[in-house]
């Protein structure tokens, strides 16, 4: 065959799209708009709301505390590990509900539960039944979390493109090449919702759980602060640990996303 | 190319080769699927020769793509034997061989993956075949450049036009160096220009390789300026009702007023035999 030269028409070609400046400004003013609008309204709306010069000196002197990286470490350590297993375990049970419908019909209604089960019951009730500790927590947030990510990833699994399975049966694909280069691939999208859901609603979980049972973390400051309150402390807190959250949302899966997606034809309208 | 030129066979089914020159062997095949209330193939035997590019011709559901998906190993058949390249595959409906002779499967469309470089997409399929990774690279460049998508290796599918994306899947077909490349009416979603610019450049592509190809199609026209041979189905349930030698000599132009000639004869048959002309007319006025 001759040499193709001709490239599929696009809307835009690659690599167009906003300026590299206009991109680097977005957010930035993004977020001096959202400070203007929290001083405003802590100034002229809400008289308990502390502004953002106050929660900054706060935050401040809540750094230097001998107890700031060690509260800050354990909740962190809890989010990881509430991802991690909630993650792995969904991903696990949602692919397989995607894939064997036995699984899919023992696990649907459970499932269902799971997702209506609500966060502060799970977390009281294996107080009750496991006790005060490290576990009780985790369980907690297993509970809870998982479910999450097994719907997100069992509609992954369901929605593969039976014509690329086809394809990999037809050209004799090994089992191991099968799930790397077919189906993980074609999960990735919910994967990464996957683990991103269960970040968040890991976070969310751990201040509950810490709030509620621990002697120590980032909930367990808020709560404190809050039963005393100091609402400037609460939310230099808050911002505390959201900062970490955002600092991995834009430096783990945002680079994930560019690198795991590289492949996707970028259309600009 | 003056190697087929004017085959001696001629008209309805010809001449029974040698048992050794044929590659595919189909006695009696029958499938259905479950939900189907009449089966896609009943009782369909053909042979096909060894570098023969065969077109199996047919109306919409008579069975031709089930063909292939059994010939490939997707579908096992409820009935009938099946030999390829000497190996019995299948016989009474059970699977004879655990492993068939390696094929190449180009789909109607081009089912690449993309999220694998077009490169990455054919050393896959060398990868699955036990081709020996040293081999790859030149595999890869070989089948590329003779597809003329050498210099898109490197691109992500998602980034070639339906084309290019085709070449790219039949080059994946052909890299394996297959005993039979199995082609789904790859042609038919392309643009009229497109898909005869890629058929005359297959044909080059076969004759420079000497691959057996079982080119599927409801093409008349396609089938004729294609094949050897065509086999035509039966409107189905699938099963042969005739192998037609085209006796064109190579390289045949798609507008030659022969072909045209061909196509018209085989066109008013099939007609016929696939049964537009029972159909009662609606009376006017209802």
């Amino acid at each position: 065959m001759r040499p193709s030269t001709a490239v599929a028409p696009r809307l835009r070609a690659a690599g167009e799209g906003p300026s590299r400046t206009s991109l680097r400004l977005a957010p930035v003013v993004g977020i001096a708009m959202g400070l203007v609008a929290w001083w405003l309204a802590a100034r002229f709306l809400f008289r308990f709301l502390p502004d953002p010069i106050t929660t900054l000196r706060t935050f401040g002197e809540q750094v230097v505390t001998e107890t700031f990286f060690e509260n800050l470490g354990v909740t962190a350590r809890r989010v990881l590990l509430g991802t991690v297993g909630a993650f792995v375990v969904g991903s696990a049970i949602g692919l397989a509900m995607g894939r064997i419908w036995t699984v899919e019909t023992a696990l649907h209604p459970w499932v269902f539960v799971g997702l209506a089960l609500p966060g502060p019951l799970v977390i009281l009730f294996a107080i009750l039944a496991m006790g005060l500790g490290e576990m009780t927590s985790l369980t907690a947030l297993w509970v809870v979390v998982t479910p999450f990510v097994v719907t997100l990833v069992y509609g992954g699994a369901k929605a593969l493109d039976p014509e690329l399975l086809e394809m990999s049966v037809t050209y004799r694909f090994g089992r191991g090449d099968r799930l790397r280069h077919v189906l993980i691939p074609a999960l990735m999208p919910s994967l990464m919702s996957g683990v991103r859901v269960a970040f968040a609603m890991s976070w969310k979980i751990v201040v509950l759980i810490e709030a509620l049972s621990s002697t120590v973390g980032v909930g367990e400051r808020i709560h404190f602060f809050f039963i005393f309150n100091q609402p400037a402390a609460v939310l230099a807190w808050t911002f505390t640990f959201t900062i970490i959250m955002v600092a991995v949302e834009l430096l783990v899966f945002q680079t994930l996303d560019r690198r795991l997606f590289a492949w996707r034809p970028r259309a600009r309208l | 190319m003056g190697r087929r030129v004017g085959k001696p066979e001629s008209g309805r089914d010809d001449t029974e080769a040698p048992s050794s020159s044929r590659i595919v062997e189909i006695e009696d095949l029958a499938f259905g699927y479950g939900e189907a209330k009449q089966p896609a193939l009943d009782g369909l035997t053909l042979s096909i020769d060894r570098g023969e590019f065969a077109c199996v011709l047919g109306p919409s559901g008579c069975g031709k793509s089930t063909l292939l998906g059994i010939l490939s190993g997707l579908y096992a058949p409820q009935r009938g034997r099946v030999a390829v390249d000497g190996t019995l595959v299948y016989e009474g409906g059970r699977r004879m061989a655990r492993e068939a002779p390696a094929m190449g499967y180009v789909f109607q469309d081009p089912r690449l993956l993309p999220w694998r470089r077009v490169r990455q997409n054919v050393e896959l399929a060398l990868r699955a075949a036990g081709v020996p990774q040293a081999e790859w690279d030149g595999r890869v460049s070989t089948y590329l450049d003779m597809c003329g998508i050498g210099p898109f290796a490197e691109s992500w599918p998602g980034n070639l036009s339906g084309g290019q994306r085709q070449r790219v899947a039949i080059a994946r077909a052909l890299a394996i160096e297959p005993t039979l490349v199995l082609m789904d009416e790859p042609f038919s979603t392309l643009d009229e220009v497109t898909a005869r610019f890629l058929r005359r450049e297959l044909l080059e592509v076969w004759e420079r390789t000497g691959q057996t190809i079982i080119f599927v199609t409801h093409s008349i026209r396609e089938a004729v300026f294609l094949a050897d041979h065509v086999y035509v189905m039966t409107a189905g349930p699938g099963k042969l009702l005739e192998r037609r030698t085209i006796e064109i000599p190579r390289p045949r132009v798609y507008e030659d007023p022969h072909l045209t000639e061909i196509e018209a004869g085989m066109v008013e048959w099939v007609l016929e035999h696939w049964g537009f002309y029972d159909a009662t007319p609606r009376e006017e006025g209802k």
